[in-house]
């Protein structure tokens, strides 16, 4: 038995290790100083990460150990962790405990099915603990060093890590059975659920930010009031605040607690995860019957089939529409908060006001990163528009179109509702409108060209395609590079040609642009295509 | 209907197809044998347009691939041997999608989508998603694209592979009525008792180069294919 779950424990330790080993665009093993580099990457994002905590733990700890509330000091940094823990582990629950790939192998071999269990929920909670931990550990860093019980603090740390983790565990296992019941239920809108969600915590993030520094001002004017209604109203928090100052008699009632809650999630696991493991649902079958078939164009039918891959890839979802939600929620916000806005334009010389919303329209549009990996994504059914009567350029314009049908429409009311509230002469709303159209259409071309330059057609999961190699990181920041550039020459040639003839450089220009690419996306690119 | 002439296809340093010509007419169902690596799908993948050839030209009812292949691509079908298809798409919506890029007409391709539906026992799973279609299925609705345009010229990679034997057989009576109005057929099996009962002619390649080609009479003469394709695998590997 021993024997076995060592094999088990080794499988799944390759299993979760292997992003680091191999190449997820590819599925080809790294070699070398790729294995060096990325490891590398990966400490760096973690320091900077920890670092961050780090410090805002520093502007916490002070204050509330001079005031000594130790134990809210832990409180507001081990809650955030606990729910970064469970974000990060649900994630590991739902692909390691509902949605792995080898239960039919797992279950032709002499393996109890509870040991699969175990050893999953294992590694699920070493995922949700290693996220925890990113927040953890410089909280106690912080603590060792400014905190007044140093040392029964760093006696907590182990035990408070292993208890929260459970608690992260049991959180983390109901959420992933949660979201891969729904995701059976709802697999048709599974991409457009995940697109709302991304943006919801997006929105969660940006609000975090903004909202850290005043409820910090806020929590430092009201800390006694703050501290005494949480020990009163929320005495569990207050419980794992003590815990993790190394308070002895919470610390057992944190073990037990978690211990207990962890226990009657395994126990309820356990006897449904042979069934879980070996009927899958599958999406509901679709009832309608075939309607009335309608001819279309070719030009039509290649758009609707971008439109259909790009709705079926939560990642493409994700990655490509973010401006097209966003460029909405920005010109409502500048309708909304219009005299702000116009009593900040008014500081600015004549003629900024309409530029500077171009540039921001501009700025935005660019964050819609649908042709960069729209070639990649073609992966193995490429041989499907090779074989067919359809030119290159008609499969790349396709492409093209759909950058434009998702990016043009937002822009354009971005760019009216700041016009309203910015002003400006005929001609400077036409040239910003203009520009901000051939800025559009410049990013989606720009994205082809890497697309087609930096092709990844072997990768082995969507997200691979979508988010793996240099096309869209390029296109990102060139399109950013090429923005810059026009501002500047915008503001040089402003003093010269005044407002609307330094947009009109920066429009022919553009169009210039825009001309060149399509250009070569008509010649170079086409080739490239079908050679692929 | 299909000339192949002195095909030279190279990946690198080794020639997959090397001076292949071949000549499939009009109303000839042409099989093509080889071991695996043989250069069976580069040949096929050449003649529909999906790769490029280094030398030698293929000509489909007198138009060049090079020089028109768009001309080419609209009176072929191909069909591969593992049919990756758009998965996001259900069954119908592909169907709708290769219509549109060939031009059919709504009504002619709604008829014909009821006929091979039913006849591939398919019709009912046309409004499921490709990504919940066994291998068959995606087989079978890959035969149905190819046919929903009538194309004058069939090229088929393996099949047979997957088609249960209703399906095989239904595909076997098509290709007959496709060579029967004109059309040609030219694919490549593993199956060599098949490709003795349903090919007119067949053509044995080994090491991307041409071993033997005519009709099934002459290249089998007394003896099984099987039996003509092993001794010539013997001879070739003997001369190697």
């Amino acid at each position: 038995m021993s024997v076995l779950l060592r094999a088990m424990l080794k499988k799944q330790l390759l299993e979760m290790t292997a992003f680091l080993r191999r190449n997820a665009a590819t599925g080809r093993s790294r070699t070398g100083w790729r294995v060096i580099g990325f490891g590398a990457l990966m400490v760096l994002v973690l320091l900077t990460v920890a670092g961050s905590v780090g410090l805002l733990a520093w502007l916490v700890c002070v204050p509330l150990t001079q005031a000594g509330l130790d134990w809210l000091y832990f409180v507001l940094l081990l809650v955030p962790a606990w729910l970064v823990g469970v974000m990060g582990g649900a994630f590991a629950a739902y692909g390691e405990l509902y949605r792995p790939r080898d239960n039919e192998l797992l279950l032709s071999l002499p393996i109890p099915p509870g040991m699969i269990l175990a050893v999953r929920m294992g590694c699920v909670w070493l995922t949700g603990t290693g996220y925890l931990a990113v927040i953890l550990v410089p909280a106690y860093g912080v603590y060792l060093l400014f905190g007044a019980h140093p040392w029964s603090a760093a006696l907590a740390l182990v035990p408070v890590t292993v208890f929260l983790g459970c608690l992260v565990l049991a959180a983390a296992c109901l959420a992933g059975w949660a979201a891969a019941l729904l995701g059976e239920r709802i697999t048709r809108f599974k991409p457009l659920f995940s697109l709302l969600y991304a943006v919801l915590v997006l929105g969660f993030a940006f609000g975090a930010h903004f909202g850290i520094q005043q409820g910090m001002i806020w929590l430092m004017t009201h800390l006694d009031s703050f501290a005494g209604g949480l020990r009163a109203d929320a005495w569990v928090l207050y419980l794992l605040g003590q815990a993790a100052v190394g308070d002895l008699p919470a610390l057992a009632v944190l073990g037990a607690v978690s211990l207990a809650v962890l226990g009657a999630v395994g126990l309820v696991l356990r006897r449904s995860y042979l069934r879980l493991m070996t009927t899958h649902r599958g999406a509901r079958r679709s009832a309608s019957r075939v309607g009335a078939i309608r001819a279309h164009s070719l030009r039509r039918a290649l758009l609707e089939r971008e439109f259909r891959r790009l709705g079926s890839c939560t990642s493409y979802l994700v990655n490509g529409m973010l401006a097209s939600l966003f460029l909405p929620a920005m010109g409502a916000a500048a309708l909304w908060k219009a005299g702000q806005l116009s009593a900040m334009l008014a500081m600015l010389p004549a003629g900024y006001g309409p530029a500077l919303g171009c540039a921001g329209v501009c700025a935005a549009a660019s964050m819609n990163l649908l042709t960069p990996p729209s070639v990649s994504l073609e992966g193995k059914t490429l041989w499907l528009l090779q074989s067919l009567p359809v030119t290159p350029w008609q499969a790349l314009r396709a492409k093209l179109d759909l950058h434009l049908a998702c990016t043009l429409p937002p822009a354009v009311f971005a760019m009216l509702c700041l016009l309203w509230v910015t002003g400006g002469s005929f001609w400077e709303g036409v040239l910003v409108l203009l520009g901000a159209g051939l800025y559009v259409l410049f990013s989606g071309a720009m994205g082809l060209v890497f697309g087609l330059r930096l092709p990844n057609l072997h990768w082995t999961n969507e997200t691979a395609a979508v988010k793996g190699g240099a096309a869209p990181v390029l296109t990102l920041f060139a399109g950013w590079g090429v923005l810059m550039v026009l501002c500047l020459i915008w503001w040089g040639m402003q003093s010269v040609l005044g407002a609307a003839g330094a947009l009109a450089v920066c429009c022919g220009l553009l169009g210039a642009g825009c001309a060149a690419l399509l250009a070569w996306l008509r010649r170079g690119g086409c080739t490239l295509f079908a050679q692929m | 209907m299909l000339r192949i002439q002195h095909l030279t296809k190279t990946y690198g340093d080794k020639k997959a197809v090397d001076d292949l010509s071949l000549h499939i007419c009009p109303g000839e169902i042409y099989g093509f044998i080889g071991h695996n690596g043989a250069g069976k799908t580069t040949t096929l993948k050449s003649c529909c347009g999906i790769l490029q050839f280094e030398g030698g030209d293929i000509l489909v009812d007198g138009i060049s691939i090079r020089t028109d292949p768009l001309a080419c691509k609209r009176q072929m079908a191909y069909i591969p041997d593992n049919p990756d298809l758009y998965e996001y798409m259900t069954g119908i919506q592909y169907l709708n999608f290769i219509g549109d890029v060939f031009g059919v007409p709504g009504p002619l391709r709604a008829e014909r989508i009821e006929e091979y539906g039913a006849l591939f026992e398919l019709a009912g799973d046309l409004t499921q998603p490709v990504s919940a279609y066994s291998h068959g299925m995606k087989q079978k609705l890959a035969i149905l694209s190819a046919l929903l345009h009538d194309p004058k010229l069939l090229l088929m990679d393996e099949p047979f592979v997957g088609l249960d034997p209703k399906a095989a057989h239904q595909l076997k009576q098509l290709m007959h009525r496709l060579c029967d109005r004109g059309g040609a057929i030219f694919f490549s099996t593993h199956v060599l008792e098949v490709a003795e009962k349903l090919c007119d002619k067949v053509a044995i390649i080994r090491g991307g180069r041409l071993v033997r080609a005519g009709s099934m009479e002459e290249v089998r003469g007394d003896d099984s294919l099987e039996e003509v394709f092993l001794e010539l695998v013997e001879e070739k590997e003997g001369q190697g």
